[in-house]
């Protein structure tokens, strides 16, 4: 997780933002004083305290991510043994590569990554799976990141993102499948965003060359 | 990623990484494209002009056949059928814009010649948003009630305060969201995977203060109640399609085993088979390269050498010709589970022609329910 991200902040970095915000949702009788943790104490101490064990390990960046690795494997293990007809485009390309057939010249992040996978061995289901996930925990880091940068620092409202990034049917069903360059371009672009975006300096050298590579491979990656 | 840059720029120091990380996206887009522009350029010196298809036309086809569901609907009341295939929705859209040759394949140039038409699709597209944003495969209709969450709090906290809190989502996500607007196919949930991630992240800026005054009792059991309907949902209506079948996987790996020395020389096989084996289907002859994008494609005028070489036995006795001895098979895939090829993008299937096989030796055959694969051995000739 880059510095700077959640932990010791309410809202990126905007606690007076955070409690005038708060304190209107007590005139409109949205919220009653005693649950605004951000005016009884310091917004970061007090919001980190709420929440169950499940709901704190939820609310990590680890505990999310497990949480949308298991329903991607449900997918996978559900549905995985399918291409769709999306990928076989990109299997066909990388094919073609490697067999000297014709191919279409699109961007060529896809084809090169299943090229190598297929070439190493792997079967038609195990490459798109290995690719559907790493593009799925990017997709969901990123998104994870880029919540802290403006949602509030509450374990509930994490463990709430991380339950819905996990199950929303977007990611959860095959439309996170079937066009694994969508799927892995929008990976990309979101992580890079996340890297961008978030608020802090730390470590912003490690950031910046992070999202070059990453963003390189966002850019050779049309569907 | 230009959107990103472009206005990671315009806030400077305000957001995340400001100017610096602007630079840093900018030279991640050029470091992409010349990588992309350098693998394509490798690729086709080692294939020959023959071997490869340029693409030239793809976003030129892309706008084309993504015509706004409004005008689609209107057009489908008209001529009931007429908007069901990319191709026909392709041809909608030449007439209102004229085609690739008549815009000299500039959809800019269409767009300008046709003012009215071009204002109708641009005041009309927008709505396919919300329309696939409702999918059940994309945020479902329930996307509705934590969007509203997010008026009322940008009611309670003031239009400009509450977006202004938003800053650093914009700058990621207001390209995507403008290119979704104007540009995408609607109703095709996996274009909108560069979006969702803004909408989710708004959704829960919009029920933030509700989870915070709801008591954890509430919060747990409500979590745990989306998380088995999803888990339900993933399990029984995780795919909509289907793109292969036991019967289909079983005589790829067949034809992967037999063709895995040297390659077999296979007449024109559906894409979920030609696709997912991995070993040369097309060795002696390889089939000509497929611009399915092109106009002439749309159309069906398909040009004379593409047909000659798509012919099965023009590619037979071409193979032979150039010294090609061995496996040569014809595959005859009778699948009924699901529709193996489709008109438009598998014309080779239609033009290869169907040759005698009363006389070929049946090689293997796999049948599970009412589908069936047969491959005939055209090497015995």
């Amino acid at each position: 997780m880059p510095p700077g991200l959640g932990g010791h902040t309410a809202i990126g970095g905007q606690p007076a933002q955070f409690a005038v915000t708060d304190a209107r949702l007590v005139e409109v009788g949205a919220m009653s004083r005693t649950q605004l943790p951000g005016l009884t104490s310091r917004p970061g101490e007090a919001a980190s305290s709420g929440g169950g064990v499940p709901t704190r390990f939820l609310a990590s960046i680890p505990g999310g991510l497990a949480l949308v690795l298991l329903f991607r494997g449900l997918y996978l293990v559900r549905f995985g043994g399918d291409p769709c007809w999306m990928n076989l485009n990109f299997l066909l390309e990388a094919k073609a590569v490697r067999f000297g057939n014709a191919v279409e010249l699109r961007m060529p992040l896809s084809r090169i990554v299943l090229y190598l996978l297929r070439e190493a061995g792997a079967s038609t289901a195990l490459s798109l799976g290995a690719i559907y996930l790493v593009a799925h925990s990017l997709l969901a880091v990123g998104i994870f990141w880029l919540g802290r940068a403006v949602l509030r620092n509450d374990p509930r409202v994490r463990a709430g993102l991380a339950i819905v990034v996990a199950g929303v049917p977007m990611f959860a069903t095959d439309s996170g499948y079937r066009n694994i360059a969508c799927t892995l371009g929008a990976a990309l672009f979101v992580a890079i965003a996340a890297l961008l975006v978030s608020p802090g300096r730390q470590r912003l050298g490690l950031r910046l060359c992070a999202a070059v590579v990453l963003g390189a491979g966002a850019a050779s990656c049309r569907p | 990623m230009a959107g990103l840059a472009a206005l990671l720029a315009l806030a400077g120091s305000r957001v995340g990484t400001g100017r610096l990380g602007a630079a840093a996206a900018g030279l991640a887009l050029l470091a992409g494209i010349v990588l992309g522009e350098l693998s394509n350029r490798h690729l086709a010196t080692a294939r020959g002009s023959a071997g490869v298809v340029w693409g030239a036309s793809y976003s030129f086809y892309a706008f084309y056949n993504s015509s706004p569901l409004l005008l689609r609907l209107v057009s489908s009341l008209q001529h009931p059928g007429s908007t069901t295939t990319e191709y026909l929705r392709y041809l909608g859209t030449v007439n209102l814009f004229g085609s690739f040759a008549d815009n000299h394949g500039s959809i800019t140039h269409g767009l300008v010649h046709h003012p009215g038409n071009a204002v109708l699709w641009l005041l009309t597209k927008p709505f396919d948003l919300p329309a696939t944003i409702v999918l059940p495969d994309a945020l479902t209709p329930i996307a509705a009630l934590p969007l509203w969450t997010v008026v009322q709090r940008l009611r309670r906290e003031g239009l400009t305060k509450g977006l202004a809190s938003l800053a650093p989502w914009w700058v990621a996500f207001a390209t995507p969201l403008l290119f979704d607007l104007e540009w995408t196919q609607g109703l095709h949930a996996p274009y909108l995977l560069f979006l969702a991630p803004f909408l989710l992240l708004l959704a829960m800026w919009g029920i933030e203060p509700w989870i915070g005054r709801a008591s954890a009792k509430a919060v747990g059991k409500v979590s745990m109640a989306a998380l088995l309907s999803a888990a339900l949902f993933v399990g029984l209506a995780g795919s909509r399609g289907q793109s292969t079948s036991p019967v289909v996987r079983t005589a790829t790996e067949w034809l992967e085993n037999r063709c895995a020395d040297r390659g077999c020389l296979v007449n024109a096989l559906p894409q979920p088979m030609e696709a997912t084996g991995w070993a040369d289907f097309q060795a002696g002859a390889p089939l000509p390269a497929k611009d399915k994008r092109a106009e002439g494609f749309v159309f069906g005028n398909y040009p004379k050498g593409y047909r000659d070489d798509v012919l099965w036995s023009n590619r037979v006795a071409r193979a032979i010709q150039r010294g090609w001895n061995g496996p040569i098979l014809y595959v005859r895939p009778e699948i009924s589970s699901f529709k193996c090829w489709t008109t438009d993008f598998d014309p080779e299937h239609r033009l290869e022609g169907e040759p005698r096989l009363d006389r070929m030796p049946l090689l293997a055959s796999f049948q599970d329910g009412t589908d069936r694969v047969d491959v005939f051995d055209f090497s015995v000739r």
